[in-house]
């Protein structure tokens, strides 16, 4: 266990800051939330901050968009934003339970849901930054089974605290990649556990390259080690918002591993398997992602690193 | 995965339309199979009638495909060709791949991955262009 870091003055505004804003915006009922953020979007859309890693992204994966359909999809990427802020604040409030009904899932999406679980041997759910992902692993432990959380936890000791109190409350545990102890993580997979990890960010350097809407993105390989590890099968999974504060679970085709491949090739195999599901996830609604982060930072230095040359 | 799940009753499968000057983007989402494959015929065989010189399909929410859903296909594929309508298929997930390329279908289809698919579905995916 790492020792907690005492809280600067500066955490301490952020954590109060934040306990402030859950306050305020969680009484919003979630019928009114997309008109808030849509109004909040209107304003916050026009300021310069990162904007240009906004238009980055965005050209990197949709290619040269008409420009006001470009537009729209930033307004969307600030209003999906803020809805995000505004579905925490609401689940800090509200019951575990009543995040079940929220949730449509579709016959397909359901049936893999159980074929994975009924393997027994774990399941690693791959979530990405899509829609609202602690909504979907907040329903996921409500309604389905046991589920734990993969988590970086945050520089701000207070704030981390906070959100693993929430998670916990609906039912969530939650495993820093801090912890140099991964018994409990172990034992969760072994006795069958679906964990959940987000695995569409930068990993600088550590990463493995993995073509992202065609350009290679480095990539954590936690999601394919632990599935090959384990045999557990990776369920690409994502939650996108629909009309009236509703959600949609949207999951993808399970990844099994293949325990006879090598493992290199396969941890590959495995990434773009996600990374693949992932892209036709946000093509449902593209403002839906979180294009702020900055997926390609981290480019290969040799056209034969990895999967580059076959982006 | 070319059949379908027993264990589902009356599997879905709704088709949006988007249309913006003369490109038709269909979105199938659910499943297409035996059960629903003459419904969906129907409703998309029209829209290949050659007033668009280019539809696209959008394959990445769709689930399961059983060789009637296949058929469906093929029907829409062989309408276009008569039709002069360029066909496309968008973003299919790694086992309508298999599908495709077990049934060699995979060369007479023109198929796009999801990163080729992206502009297309950013410019055409959008509530305006959806004919109701």
């Amino acid at each position: 266990m790492t020792a907690p870091i005492p809280p600067s003055i500066l955490h301490q505004l952020e954590y109060c800051s934040l306990r402030a804003a859950l306050a305020a915006l969680g009484p919003i009922p979630p019928r009114w939330r997309m008109t808030v953020a849509r109004g909040l979007a209107a304003a916050l859309a026009a300021m310069p901050w990162r904007r240009a890693v906004l238009e980055e992204n965005l050209r990197a994966a949709l290619g040269d968009l008409d420009p006001a359909r470009r537009r729209q999809i930033i307004r969307g990427v600030f209003r999906n934003t803020i809805s995000l802020a505004l579905e925490l604040a609401w689940m800090n409030r509200i019951e575990p339970a009543a995040i079940v009904p929220t949730v449509d899932v579709d016959e397909t999406s359901r049936e893999r849901i159980e074929t994975c679980r009924k393997a027994g041997r774990g399941v690693i759910l791959a979530c990405g930054h899509l829609g609202n992902w602690e909504w979907l692993a907040a329903w996921y432990a409500q309604a389905i089974g046991p589920m734990g959380v993969i988590y970086k936890p945050m520089h701000n000791g207070r704030t981390d605290d906070f959100i693993t109190k929430l998670r916990g409350r609906f039912g969530l545990t939650a495993f820093s990649t801090r912890e140099l102890n991964q018994r409990a993580l172990v034992n969760s997979i072994k006795n069958g556990a679906v964990i959940g990890i987000l695995s569409d960010q930068d990993a600088r350097k550590n990463g493995r390259f993995v073509p992202f809407f065609g350009r290679p993105a480095s990539t954590a390989t936690g999601l394919a080690t632990l599935a090959i590890r384990f045999g557990a099968p990776i369920l690409p999974s994502f939650c996108l918002r629909t009309a009236g504060g509703r959600m949609r679970a949207v999951v993808g085709e399970p990844l099994w591993p293949n325990p006879d491949a090598d493992r290199a090739d396969e941890e590959l195999r495995l990434l773009r398997g996600y990374h693949e599901a992932l892209e036709r996830a946000i093509l449902i609604d593209p403002a839906q992602y979180f294009w702020w982060h900055r997926r390609w930072k981290t480019q290969p230095k040799h056209k034969t690193d990895d999967s580059a040359a076959r982006a | 995965m070319s059949t379908a799940n027993p264990g589902v009753n009356a599997p879905k499968c709704d088709v949006r339309v988007f249309r913006r000057d003369n490109q038709d983007l269909l979105v199938l989402d659910g499943s297409l199979v035996l059960q629903n494959s003459e419904k969906v015929r129907t409703q998309i065989h029209d829209l290949l009638d050659g007033a668009r010189p280019n539809v696209d399909i959008f394959l990445g929410q769709l689930g399961f495909i059983d060789s009637s859903g296949l058929g469906v296909l093929v029907g829409f594929h062989v309408t276009a060709r008569k039709n002069k309508v360029e066909l496309r298929l968008l973003a299919p997930t790694a086992p309508h791949m298999h599908l495709f390329e077990a049934t060699r279908l995979n060369s007479i289809f023109k198929i796009m991955n999801s990163a080729e698919s992206a502009p297309i579905l950013a410019e055409l995916a959008v509530p305006e262009f959806e004919v109701k």
